[in-house]
């Protein structure tokens, strides 16, 4: 599989379809892979795709330094052929400016590299074969499990998570979602969010940012990998992945790359029933 | 005696003036008499100014050391505290931190020509320097102020440009940027370094202080050079973003240097040993 | 007085206040966050305030007196720290913040007989028994006891003190000598610093950071790292007064923020710059200030980091490169 995808790769730069590609090397310490970013067909040798490819490469294709190279080709498992789609859905890339050479992962642990190539291709396969992992009954167990405890439990809980935040921002900074370039964190007219690492301040920054990928969180769970002091980040966005798909006839993220985004468009005919 | 370095001292606000639509200056008293008493500094050294409940930020104390019972800064609306500091009014309180940094050496240029060259609002860390050698004239030879701004709106510290260009012991030209002239302005048209190049002043023994925007500084440097100016003649200050102004929370530096340790003030010639990053 | 040891309550390993010597885990490699935040914690309050329109007073104005803390277990990496952090907070003028604190603690570490894949206190001229910072080193001996050796002159006042907890003891108790063997080789500090001097300018720079996703991570887990902010925070009102506080708070000179002007201008406006701060700050300027390089090899940002950016890498790409310059000049 993988001289495959090292071959589509090399094809992809040679005939200039990518002026570079993003995918994982195997990192210093073994056992690790690292994103690599390779321009020349030679370098292809150099991508690897293994269980421990972790990190949604979709992050890099907002970075500047990244645009500038011209059009990427991504290795991109489900959940980064998601976030992409996010992206293009939220005008932050141009889809013709991201090819994809998709890999997927299947539950005894063989890795493929898919046929699928167009976006058209990936949506569809996405859409017949991978429904949203986050939302699966058994990643949804442990949600259930913090819905059924009394709401002072369920905040002591959140308190006694969010109090270990230092305020790193590798959630933020990993997460393909993340893109702004002035986040609301980091703003102080007015300070929405302090910038503090107790616990006012924790909850604050977290809950926003939460709320801030609601029905747009692709589940790819690297801010809960990322973060340094174990916060189980991922709990708190699949709750609320769950609220939108209950709310919103059953949204998920990523299943579309072009069309009105969930939270970013109005209608007339939208429910107004909290109003009173 | 505090062991709380980052404390600061309360400040009144006695008077305030608009030098421009953005751009206020503050005269400040000490609260505590032995405070005010204790305190001294040099010019071109810095202060950190607070606005409680806003924040702290980075201003140079913008009168000269020659004056006492009080000190100046001159601060422009860009952020959330400079904001808070150019509403303040007379009776408000404020903190202040300080003095911080080095000084232009003054001493060093006595007996010898001085020339002051500033744009815009970097007029306010020179103006210290200028009043320090005015309050002691006759310790320095000539006299020499080159102030221009974008437009006339821009320019600060007006009633003293009409003091100094009334003294026949300083030369003093203000220009305007072209196009920033109004009808009735009376004063020069033109950049700052191109002025600069007119007046022709000798290198020679002289001393000259240059501040303002960066695209100034590289051009005003550049004709000092050719007039003859070593660099080592020359100083500027530089600002940098800060937090703590006494060398602890790592964010001024410039290669080994500390903005707020090392300088603000710097001659020509560390400044070309600097590496681009300010 | 408190004593801090590893614990392993959850699913990292991490310094907590103990009350019996059976909660700490010592045989972990090492913590997840250093012990950096006993002395210069994450945030803290430097001044409390309260505001009626113009009447300011100012509370709480002086560092609070810190709990006498012992730390055990640290391991000597993260001990080899304090004294480099002694140098920035005592430069000039005092931090009574961190240096009451640092007064107030003992540490006393555990030498190391194992290390991890991303450890390399011997690459910076450490080791797993080096004492830099400790006050009493206990080298684990053969029979599960530990061999004491005071540090400084607390460490033997330490030992003096609790006479009847130590035996004398002849023969030194070894350190494994099987981690020592799976430590790397020390670096060429100096070629690395040469090199970064004449290096600014290098396209270096940006293919090193190009997949650094610019997070705190290495800054805040570092033991070393001490940049940090002051900001203000209103607070309730009490007594009809407006009261706040202003914190010095951890920052990270990998955010974008870090260095930006009011202006807009920003002197490190891309990743590159900054991760060159990072490297330089540590193995070139700080030297050059003060004397000691700003990493001790713990290894926790090569851990920690989410896209596995690896100093060491880049500190051996480094050395090669100067001493292949070295050559070249020689040649």
């Amino acid at each position: 599989m993988i001289d495959q995808l090292r071959q589509r790769a090399r094809e992809l730069l040679t005939t200039g379809e990518a002026a570079c590609i993003i995918g994982y090397a195997d990192a210093s310490v073994p056992g690790k892979a690292t994103p690599i970013v390779i321009t020349r067909a030679e370098d292809a040798d150099r991508l690897v795709f293994h269980a421990a490819c972790c990190n949604n490469l979709a992050a890099y294709l907002t970075r500047p330094e990244i645009r500038k190279l011209g059009t990427v080709a991504m290795v991109a498992k489900p959940a980064d052929v998601r976030a992409a789609f996010v992206l293009m859905q939220e005008n932050q890339v141009r889809p013709d400016d991201v090819k994809f050479i998709a890999v997927d992962v299947t539950p005894a642990g063989e890795c493929t590299l898919l046929a699928q190539r167009t976006r058209e291709e990936l949506l569809d396969y996405l859409v017949k074969n991978v429904p949203p992992a986050e939302l699966a009954d058994d990643a949804l167990k442990d949600v259930a499990a913090l819905e059924e405890q009394k709401d002072g439990e369920r905040w002591h809980y959140w308190q006694q998570q969010f109090s270990r935040c230092i305020r790193c921002y590798a959630c933020r900074q990993v997460c393909p979602l993340c893109y702004c370039s002035r986040c609301v964190a980091d703003k102080n007219r007015p300070q929405w969010i302090e910038t503090s690492a107790h616990g006012r301040g924790n909850l604050a920054w977290n809950i926003t940012r939460a709320f801030h990928l609601a029905g747009r969180c692709v589940g790819c769970g690297e801010c809960e990998r990322a973060c340094p002091a174990g916060i189980p980040l991922m709990k708190l966005n699949r709750k609320l992945a769950k609220d939108v798909r209950d709310s919103f006839g059953g949204h998920a993220a990523g299943y579309a790359f072009s069309g009105e985004q969930l939270f970013a468009g109005y209608s007339p005919s939208d429910p107004n029933d909290f109003f009173e | 005696m505090t062991t709380n370095i980052y404390k600061p001292s309360l400040m009144t606000v006695t008077a305030v003036t608009e030098e421009s639509a953005d751009v206020r200056t503050l005269r400040l008293e000490f609260c505590d008499a032995r405070e005010r008493d204790a305190f001294s500094f040099r010019a071109g050294q810095f202060g950190e100014f607070s606005f409680f409940g806003e924040g702290e930020c980075t201003l140079c104390i913008a009168s000269p050391p020659t004056r006492r019972g009080y000190i100046e800064c001159t601060v422009r609306k860009s952020g959330r505290v400079t904001a808070a500091l150019t509403n303040a009014e007379p009776g408000d309180v404020i903190g202040f931190r300080g003095p911080y940094g080095n000084a232009f050496p003054v001493d060093t240029w006595q007996a010898r020509d001085v020339l002051f060259i500033a744009g815009g609002i970097g007029l306010a860390p020179v103006r210290c320097a200028i009043w320090n050698v005015l309050d002691l004239r006759h310790r320095y030879e000539s006299v020499t102020i080159i102030y221009g701004a974008r437009t006339v709106g821009d320019l600060i510290y007006r009633r003293e440009l009409e003091q100094w260009a009334e003294r026949s012991d300083v030369r003093l030209v203000v220009t305007v940027d072209p196009g920033g002239e109004t009808p009735d302005w009376r004063g020069r048209v033109g950049l700052v370094p191109s002025l600069l190049k007119e007046l022709s002043p000798a290198g020679g023994n002289a001393a000259a202080v240059a501040c303002g925007p960066p695209i100034m500084i590289k051009f005003t440097l550049f004709a000092l050079h050719e007039l003859g100016f070593t660099p080592e003649q020359v100083y500027t200050t530089l600002e940098n973003r800060m937090k703590c102004g006494l060398g602890k929370c790592g964010r001024c530096n410039i290669g080994s240097l500390y903005v707020c340790k090392d300088g603000p003030v710097f001659t020509a010639a560390q400044l070309a040993a600097m590496h681009d990053e300010y | 007085m408190r004593v801090v040891a590893p614990v392993s309550r959850t699913a990292f390993t991490e310094f907590a206040e103990i009350v019996a010597l059976d909660e700490a885990d010592f045989s972990q490699v090492n913590t997840r966050s250093s012990i950096k935040q006993f002395l210069f914690p994450a945030t803290e309050p430097i001044l409390s305030y309260s505001l009626e329109q113009s009447n300011v007073k100012l509370e709480c104005e002086e560092p609070p007196e810190p709990r006498k803390t012992v730390i055990i277990g640290s391991r000597p990496c993260d001990a080899a720290s304090l004294p480099i952090l002694d140098k920035l907070f005592s430069w000039d003028c005092e931090d009574r913040f961190y240096l009451n604190r640092r007064s107030a603690t003992v540490v006393i570490s555990i030498a190391c007989t194992d290390c991890d894949d991303c450890c390399f206190c011997t690459a910076i001229g450490l080791g797993p028994d080096s004492k830099q910072g400790s006050d009493l080193l206990l080298v684990p001996g053969e029979s599960g006891c530990y061999n004491a050796e005071p540090c400084t002159e607390r460490g033997a006042e330490l030992v003096k003190q609790h006479e009847k907890l130590f035996t004398q003891s002849a023969a030194p108790a070894s350190v494994c000598k099987a981690v020592l063997e799976k430590l790397p080789k020390p670096l060429n500090l100096d070629r690395i610093a040469n090199w970064l001097r004449g290096h600014f300018y290098d396209d270096f720079w940006q293919a090193a950071s190009l997949k650094c996703v610019g997070c705190g991570c290495c800054t805040f887990l570092c033991p070393t790292c001490h940049c940090f902010d002051i900001t203000d925070e209103h607070g309730r009102y009490r007594d009809g007064r407006r009261a706040g506080l202003r914190r010095k708070n951890w920052d990270s000179c990998q955010f974008a923020q870090f260095t930006l002007h009011a202006s807009g201008h920003n002197p490190r406006p891309d990743r590159a710059s900054r991760w060159r701060q990072r490297m330089m700050h540590k193995f070139l300027y700080y030297p050059e200030r003060f004397g000691s390089r700003l990493c001790t090899g713990c290894g926790r940002c090569v851990r920690s980091c989410p896209v596995q950016m690896d100093i060491r890498d880049q500190l051996k790409a480094i050395e090669s490169a100067q001493a292949d310059d070295d050559q070249h000049l020689q040649a």
